[in-house]
């Protein structure tokens, strides 16, 4: 085996372990988050899930979800969770960590 | 005798009884914008919340310029202690007249404590309830 042939197997490696390593983030869109106690509720309520590593709150209406290495998030129970709140859910979408 | 109660003095009793009900629709406000929600939320009651905000955006035009609302608010509870307390303020010599000026009086002062009140729970809630919790979690 040559040596390019070696070096794209130890990349490919390192991309593989980097992708088994990071969690996925997600955006949630809500309404504005006009209500600041209600906000910090909900973003303690959301770091409280076993899978969530990270949560950043937009005010404006959207939050940032990061999950733990291998853990995928569903959509129906954080949709409960930002109800539950008092904020309407209108969308959550995977997007680049 | 005049029979007609609109004196000047029992006009100036219904100026201040309106301006006091003014009040209490602006401190109302203070409290729909901001102690409403928490109280919801808490109680378990987040997708009421969730609902009354879609129905009427005007809660979250209120919330967003809160500021605005209090101060506002704020102002009209001095305006109305000023008309409530300032001095030299009578009532007709007149019985009857005295009496509808008395009755007036007592129930704008009720308003303005009442509205006091929600001021102060709705300011609790806007600006003192998440440093507070902040500060107990530590």
């Amino acid at each position: 085996m040559g040596w390019r042939a070696m070096a794209s197997v130890v990349l490919l490696a390192a991309e593989a372990v980097a992708a088994a390593g990071s969690g996925h983030r997600y955006a949630i869109r809500t309404n504005p988050m006009t209500c600041d106690y209600c906000a910090y509720d909900l973003e303690q309520a959301l770091l409280r899930l076993p899978s969530v590593s990270g949560v950043e709150i937009d005010i404006d209406g959207v939050i940032y979800l990061t999950t733990t290495p291998g853990h995928v998030l569903g959509a129906d129970r954080i949709k409960a969770l930002v109800l539950d709140h008092g904020f309407d859910f209108h969308a959550m979408t995977e997007v680049n960590p | 005798m005049n029979d007609n109660p609109t004196t000047p003095e029992t006009s100036g009793g219904l100026k201040e009884h309106g301006i006091t009900w003014l009040t209490l629709f602006a401190t109302t406000g203070t409290l729909v914008c901001c102690a409403l929600p928490i109280v919801l939320v808490t109680l378990g009651l987040g997708a009421t919340v969730a609902a009354m905000t879609s129905a009427f955006p005007f809660l979250i035009v209120l919330s967003k310029h809160k500021a605005w609302v209090f101060a506002f608010s704020g102002l009209m509870l001095l305006v109305s202690a000023w008309f409530l307390y300032r001095p030299g303020r009578s009532c007709p010599a007149d019985p009857r007249l005295g009496e509808a000026c008395n009755r007036v009086h007592r129930w704008s002062r009720r308003i303005y404590w009442f509205s006091v009140v929600l001021w102060g729970i709705g300011f609790f809630a806007a600006y003192l309830a998440l440093p507070l919790r902040l500060w107990l979690e530590g």
